[in-house]
């Protein structure tokens, strides 16, 4: 019985993932045109909603290369690895106090961990692909970045583990009630953003022609299927952080009561992604070994161990304001 | 680095032999594609002077006009491609949109955007109308302001100055034993300019100021061309007002005889443009192009040494390398 | 009238959304030099979106189904072009930017290229034009959707 319904859950819990997912690619594809001057997609469905799953039907539709494809499995693993991993890790959050899964308590580390391996599961492709200099390279490129940067994500997202005391995500967001973290821990909100930034590296869909020969080359001479199923796991991580950002410094499902808690997180989720957009449109590519280890260490983790400091001296001295 | 020729070689020089003169200049605007009415220039211009054929001045105006337009434009189109290869989205996209405002103007002069076609020898093809000078203003009033915003986009966005700082640095001696000209060159800090040294339209009419840089890395490339845009408005901005009416084409008696060796030089927005032509019986005998962007890619193979293989694209873009002109 | 056997009904289903699919979601592989590049740079850009249309610059032709070749096809080239068309899929179309793609253009007495991409592999869609205005590459795609219902 308990387990029917754990399965039932599970299942509503993806429904929600992939319907977030498809709101979110759509989201990203318009406002990203917008803050262009363009339009985005327009003729397919009312402004363009369908166009989405018609580029996803494309694949799928493709049946006797997708026979073959899942026949080698020495290609795949990568990607299903990738994919499965980064449904484990949505799995952990809740969304609300009454919405969730599973409740760990090391739910915070284990699910960034979770989306750090998915990150990583381009490694184990590497079998069935020609490697010439230039695919070599961009892959070392993505793991090294992933490596790189995801040290300072773990480090900045102990300061609100230390302020609530606990490794749980409902215990972090409770603690924040009163107020949230991002007006007693900038820094850490800072590092934070920029670091998931910096992990989400371009998205591999509508990128500009040049911009996604060096990053995804890796990728493109697999078949159509799988550069789909990983270019999806890649915006399922990227839901993932922008959730866990937004329990960890926005407050989660807190807010006033007009409305569902629900759509509370759903509103800071969507704000936070218009920011991080803005950063990466703006800003432009860190490439290089050595600039993104100096970013990293002399300056992103830097600001991350100071930003525990303060946050450690306020905790030891001013313990009745929280 | 060694540049890998033919794979766009079209042969040009060798098609116009034996055609006659006036007939030569759909042809040769082809070989620059960002500013091909340079092309139409240099031709006209070294017929002209060999003939003695004075152009009316209202010629010389819309042409100076015309040049400086297609100056623009090209210099936009490389901020474009600086964006590209920074990855920067949407500077680009803004980008795209001013260049179009500019190829509209020079389809309403001219009726094509990029290969116009417009210039004769002796004048040019047809007159502007009002319309256009006050659609000309309409837009050069705005555009300042525009200009203004790519230059935070590239220059006041710290990261971007970082990164461009001491990238793909030319030295000196290099960049004058290769002969490059333009904006790479003043990027150094020469003050080498044909419009200021050689007065070749009426450009010692106009006030402007030729912008040099000292280092000559890729963020001075980028500012000289970024100012470079502010001065060409500026001059425009002048003509409009100086524009005097009357005949737009004088029709000279052009001699059968055999000519040898006729040169002329303009300021391309890629740098120096030369032409060397020889005529027989009213017909081309030789004509030779010496386009600025083959000096440019060789300077660029020898600024690039020493530096990381992911700059390399960044430094390609900084030059601004026309390719169909390199190979033609 | 005659009732369809039920499986025949379902091919018909399929046949219409692969149909669908085919022409709402376009991956163009952009092959290009010269000034016809220039106005592809132009039709992607804010003015004249191409994106509305459904279309994607895909950067491998192992994902597209449209190869646009556009500029100045030289003798050298030819060995490259080849190469492109057979890593695209099967069903692909090959769209011939500029008179210079079509037939040589202004160059074509040259002994150096080719009179056009025919001479490599077949071409369905022609945009003449020296260089051809954005508005005729966005009618390119348009011709391509009425084409292929």
């Amino acid at each position: 019985m308990i387990l029917k319904n754990l399965l039932l859950k599970a299942l509503y819990f993806l429904l929600f993932l992939f319907l977030g997912v498809y709101i979110i690619i759509y989201l990203h594809k318009k406002t990203l045109a917008h803050m262009q001057s363009r339009r985005g997609p327009l003729q397919t469905g009312f402004h363009g909603i369908l166009q989405i799953f018609s580029q996803i039907l494309k694949s799928l539709l493709n049946w006797p290369k997708l026979f073959t494809s899942w026949q080698d499995l020495s290609n795949n693993i990568g990607v299903v690895i990738s994919f499965t991993f980064a449904i484990l890790a949505f799995l952990l959050i809740p969304l609300t106090e009454d919405i969730f899964l599973m409740n760990i308590e090391m739910s915070l580390p284990l699910c960034l961990s979770f989306i750090m391996i998915s990150n990583m599961g381009a490694f184990l492709s590497i079998k069935k692909v020609k490697l010439n200099m230039n695919k070599m390279t961009a892959l070392l490129d993505r793991i090294s970045t992933v490596l790189i940067f995801s040290i300072p994500l773990f480090i900045s997202s102990m300061g609100p583990v230390i302020v609530s005391s606990s490794f749980n995500l409902f215990e972090i967001v409770r603690a924040q009630s009163r107020f949230y973290n991002i007006l007693y821990q900038p820094l850490s909100f800072i590092v934070f953003l920029l670091s998931c930034s910096l992990l989400w590296q371009r998205l591999p869909v509508d990128v500009p022609k040049k911009d996604t020969y060096f990053n995804t080359d890796y990728l493109s001479t697999q078949n159509r299927l799988n550069y789909q199923i990983s270019t999806i796991s890649k915006y399922i991580n990227i839901i993932s952080l922008l959730i866990l950002g937004t329990l960890l410094y926005l407050g989660g499902w807190n807010g006033p009561k007009i409305l569902h808690p629900l759509i509370w997180t759903i509103i800071k989720t969507f704000v936070l992604q218009v920011i991080l957009l803005f950063l990466y449109t703006i800003i432009p590519r860190i490439s290089g070994f050595r600039k993104k280890i100096n970013l990293s260490l002399a300056f992103l983790c830097l600001l991350s161990f100071l930003n525990l400091l303060i946050i450690i001296f306020l905790v030891l001295y001013f313990k009745p304001i929280f | 680095m060694n540049p890998d020729f033919g794979y766009l070689r079209t042969g040009v020089e060798k098609i116009i032999e034996g055609i006659e003169i006036d007939n030569v200049i759909p042809f040769i605007n082809r070989v620059d594609n960002s500013s091909a009415i340079s092309v139409e220039l240099v031709y006209c211009i070294a017929l002209e002077n060999y003939f003695k054929i004075e152009v009316p001045i209202r010629a010389k105006f819309i042409r100076v006009i015309l040049s400086e337009l297609s100056r623009i434009s090209s210099h936009i189109l490389f901020l474009t491609k600086l964006a590209n290869a920074l990855g920067m989205n949407m500077p680009l996209h803004y980008c795209l949109r001013e260049r179009e405002e500019i190829l509209h103007l020079i389809e309403v002069a001219t009726g094509s955007r990029l290969t116009p076609n417009f210039v004769r020898i002796g004048g040019i093809k047809s007159d502007l109308s009002k319309q256009f000078f006050d659609k000309l203003k309409e837009i050069l009033k705005g555009f300042r302001k525009k200009v203004h915003e790519l230059r935070v986009f590239f220059l006041e966005n710290e990261l971007v100055v970082n990164k461009l700082n001491n990238l793909g640095v030319l030295v000196k001696e290099d960049a004058i034993k290769l002969a490059i000209s333009g904006p790479n060159l003043r990027a150094l800090g020469v003050s080498q300019d044909i419009r200021k040294n050689d007065n070749y339209e009426i450009y010692d009419e106009f006030n402007f100021k030729v912008p040099i840089g000292d280092r000559g890395d890729s963020l001075d490339r980028c500012m000289v061309r970024i100012e470079e845009i502010e001065q060409s408005i500026s001059i425009i901005s002048q003509a409009l007002y100086k524009v005097p009416e009357g005949k737009i084409r004088t029709y000279g008696e052009v001699n059968t005889q055999l000519m040898e060796n006729i040169y002329s030089h303009v300021e391309c927005p890629h740098g120096e443009l030369g032409m060397n032509i020889s005529v027989s019986e009213g017909r081309i005998a030789k004509l030779s192009i010496k386009g600025p962007s083959y000096n440019n890619l060789f300077a660029f193979s020898k600024a690039v040494i020493g530096e990381k293989l992911e700059d390399i694209e960044l430094i390609l873009a900084s030059f601004d390398i026309c390719v169909c002109e390199v190979d033609k | 009238m005659l009732d369809r056997p039920k499986h025949l009904r379902k091919i018909k289903f399929l046949n219409r959304l692969k149909n669908w699919v085919k022409l709402t979601s376009i991956n163009v592989y952009c092959f290009s030099s010269g000034c016809c590049g220039d106005e592809i740079l132009a039709t992607y850009g804010p003015v004249y979106d191409l994106e509305r249309l459904g279309v994607n610059f895909v950067s491998s032709p192992e994902r597209a189904d449209v190869l646009m070749i556009a500029g100045t096809i030289t003798k050298e080239m030819k060995p490259i072009l080849e190469d492109l068309y057979n890593n695209t899929e099967d069903k692909k179309v090959v769209i011939a930017v500029g008179s210079c793609a079509i037939n040589g253009g202004p160059f074509y007495k040259s002994d150096y290229i080719l009179n056009g991409v025919k001479e490599i592999f077949n071409v369905d869609l022609y945009v003449p034009g020296c260089p051809p205005r954005p508005e005729a590459i966005i009618y390119s795609i348009l011709r391509y959707k009425e084409r292929f219902k």
